[in-house]
C-alpha cells in the first residue's frame, strides 16, 4: 500500500490521524477542518484535471458527503484517503454523464497555441509545461488511463487502492496505467518536448 | 489528439515502459531512462497540483467545518455506482472513550489543546476543592493521591503531606487554607473515569460533581477535622474529629467505598506506626502501647568448663 504523502499536504501522522478521526466523528469543528485542509487540495486538482466543471464546488460536495458519512468509517489515513477520492470520482462520473448529456462549451485542452504565435513561442509555451498544459495532456488520455495515472499521481493512491476505487481488477489497473504512461510518452516526444 | 491503447509500438516508437518504470514515474521516483524524463516532469507537475491551498468551501460546507451537524445540505453522490464508496463498516463504539484514552496517554498539553481536559478539569477541580460528596471526594481523593503526584483534600478538607505525614495545618486553621492554588489542579487522570470514558457517566452515580453541592465538613473558620482515614461515610461527615491524621503509605487506588462505616469516634493514633493504604473500612484503634524493639534473644555465652586442675592431686 502506498503510504507516500504529498508534501505540499499536511499529512497526519498515524496516532494524530486516530485522534483527530475521533474528533470530527464526534463533530469537532477543528477536527473537521484538519481534515479538510489535509486533503481538500489534492481532491480539488483532481477534479480539475478531470475536467469537471467548477471544481471548487465540487470539492465542497465531496466533503459534505465525506462527513456525512464519516459516523461509518473506520481505518486508517490511507483508508480514509482512499475512500474520500472514491467519493471524489463518484463525482467524476457524475460531471462526465451530466456532460455528455450537455456538451462542454469549452473544451478540454482550451489552451490552443494562437495562429499568429510563433515556433519559438510554441516551442517556450510547450517547454514550460504549466498545470493547464498537463492538464491537456492528460485530457488526450482515455477516460480509465486518465482516471489511474490522476488517483496514483494526485491522489496518492496504491494500485489496489485505486482497482478497489474504479472497480476493476488489479491487473487491468497496471496495464491502464503503463498504456497511459505510454501514450504520454509519445505525444511529448513528438511534440519535440525533451530535456 | 487520440491515443490508440493497443498498439504500444505505433508510429515505430519503441515503448521503454514496463512495470517497474511506470511504478517509479507513478510514485515520483527518479528514472534512468532520457525517453521517460519528459513523462516525469509532466506527473511532477500535475502531482505539484495537489500542493495547491485548499478551494474555499461552500457555505454550507463552512457551517459543517464551524462544527454545526451535517443538515439536509449535505450532498448524498448521485448517481454514484453501484459500489457504495462508503466502506460499510461498523459505527465505532466508544469513540469518545477512544478519544480519551488516546488524550490521556498524549499528556498534560495536549489534554488541554485538545479541550478534554475542559470536562476534566470540572470534576477535578470541584474535587480539588473539595466540595464533592463526602463518598466521592474521598474517593477520588485517594485515586488521585495514588496515581499521580497531587494531593486532593479528603472529605474534611485535610490534604495530606505528599510523604503521607500528617495533617498540613494545625487545629484551628481554616480549612480554606488547603484550598489549592489553581496552577496545581491536576487534570486528572481520565483513566479513574467510568468506561464508558465520560466524565458525566462517572460523576452521574454521586450526588453531585459540580460546586455548589453539599459544602465540606470544615466551614470557613471553624475547626478543621484532622481525622484518619476517611471512611465511606454517607456524606454527613465524621460525627467527632479525631485528634491527628495517621500515616499513610502510598497504595493502590481504592475503589469507591461501596457501604458506608460508621465513623471513628476515638482519636487515631499518634504513634509513628505506619498505617497501611487509606483502608476507609479500616476502624481506627486504640492508641497502641509503644512498643519496645526487642533485640534478638542472645543465647547465653556457653560456660567452657574449666581445665581439672593439676595441683598436687595424687
Amino acid at each position: 500500500m502506498n503510504t507516500k504523502e504529498s508534501a505540499g499536504a499536511r499529512p497526519l501522522t498515524g496516532e494524530s490521524f486516530e485522534l483527530v478521526l475521533d474528533a470530527a466523528q464526534l463533530g469537532a469543528g477543528w477536527a473537521r477542518t484538519r481534515l479538510y485542509e489535509t486533503l481538500a487540495g489534492a481532491v480539488a486538482g483532481y477534479l480539475r484535471t478531470q475536467g469537471v466543471r467548477e471544481p471548487d464546488d465540487v470539492t465542497s460536495e465531496v466533503f459534505l458527503a465525506v462527513f456525512a458519512r464519516l459516523d461509518g468509517f473506520s481505518g486508517t489515513e490511507a483508508q480514509f484517503r482512499s475512500w474520500a477520492f472514491t467519493i471524489a470520482h463518484h463525482k467524476v462520473i457524475d460531471d462526465r454523464r451530466q456532460r455528455s448529456r450537455r456538451p462542454d462549451p469549452e473544451p478540454l485542452d482550451a489552451r490552443e497555441p494562437s495562429a499568429g504565435a510563433t515556433a519559438t513561442a510554441e516551442d517556450e509555451a510547450l517547454a514550460n509545461l504549466g498545470s493547464e498544459r498537463a492538464r491537456a495532456l492528460l485530457g488526450g488520455l482515455t477516460p480509465d488511463q486518465r482516471d489511474v495515472i490522476t488517483l496514483r499521481v494526485l491522489a496518492d493512491l496504491s494500485l489496489e487502492q485505486v482497482a478497489v476505487t474504479l472497480g476493476k481488477p488489479t491487473g487491468a489497473v497496471k496495464a491502464l496505467q503503463r498504456r497511459g504512461l505510454d501514450a504520454l510518452r509519445r505525444e511529448l516526444q513528438r511534440e519535440g518536448i525533451s530535456r | 489528439m487520440s491515443t490508440p491503447d493497443d498498439h504500444p509500438h505505433d508510429m515505430g516508437i519503441h515503448s521503454a515502459l514496463d512495470d517497474a518504470a511506470a511504478e517509479n514515474l507513478l510514485a515520483g521516483r527518479p528514472v534512468c531512462d532520457d525517453e521517460l524524463m519528459p513523462v516525469a516532469a509532466l506527473l511532477s507537475t500535475v502531482r505539484f497540483s495537489a500542493y495547491e491551498a485548499p478551494p474555499a468551501p461552500s457555505l454550507a460546507l463552512a457551517a459543517v467545518l464551524a462544527g454545526e451537524p451535517v443538515g439536509a445540505t449535505a450532498v448524498e453522490p448521485v448517481g454514484a455506482t453501484a459500489v457504495d464508496p462508503a466502506p460499510r463498516t461498523q459505527p465505532r463504539p466508544g469513540a469518545l472513550s477512544r478519544l480519551l484514552r488516546n488524550v490521556a496517554a498524549a499528556g498534560l498539553v495536549a489534554k488541554i489543546a485538545m479541550g478534554a481536559g475542559v470536562a476534566a478539569a470540572s470534576m477535578t477541580g470541584a474535587a480539588a476543592a473539595g466540595v464533592l460528596p463526602d463518598s466521592v471526594q474521598d474517593a477520588v481523593a485517594g485515586a488521585v493521591r495514588a496515581m499521580t503526584p497531587f494531593e486532593f483534600p479528603d472529605h474534611t478538607g485535610e490534604r495530606p503531606l505528599p510523604d503521607g505525614g500528617g495533617p498540613l495545618d494545625a487545629p484551628g486553621e481554616p480549612a480554606t487554607e488547603h484550598t489549592p492554588p489553581p496552577d496545581d489542579v491536576p487534570t486528572g487522570d481520565p483513566a479513574t473515569w467510568s468506561p464508558d470514558g465520560f466524565p458525566g457517566d462517572a460523576a452521574g452515580d454521586a450526588p453531585s460533581t459540580t460546586v455548589g453541592g453539599p459544602p465540606p465538613a470544615t466551614a470557613p473558620g471553624a475547626t478543621p477535622t484532622t481525622s484518619v482515614p476517611p471512611p465511606a461515610a454517607g456524606g454527613d461527615g465524621p460525627p467527632a474529629p479525631p485528634a491527628v491524621q495517621p500515616d499513610r503509605a502510598p497504595g493502590p487506588p481504592e475503589p469507591a467505598p461501596a457501604s458506608p462505616e460508621p465513623a471513628p469516634t476515638t482519636p487515631a493514633p499518634t504513634t509513628s506506626a505506619p498505617a497501611t493504604a487509606p483502608a476507609p473500612f479500616e476502624p481506627p484503634t486504640t492508641a497502641p502501647v509503644p512498643v519496645q524493639p526487642q533485640s534478638p534473644e542472645i543465647p547465653e555465652a556457653p560456660t567452657i568448663p574449666s581445665a581439672p586442675s593439676e595441683t598436687g592431686r595424687g
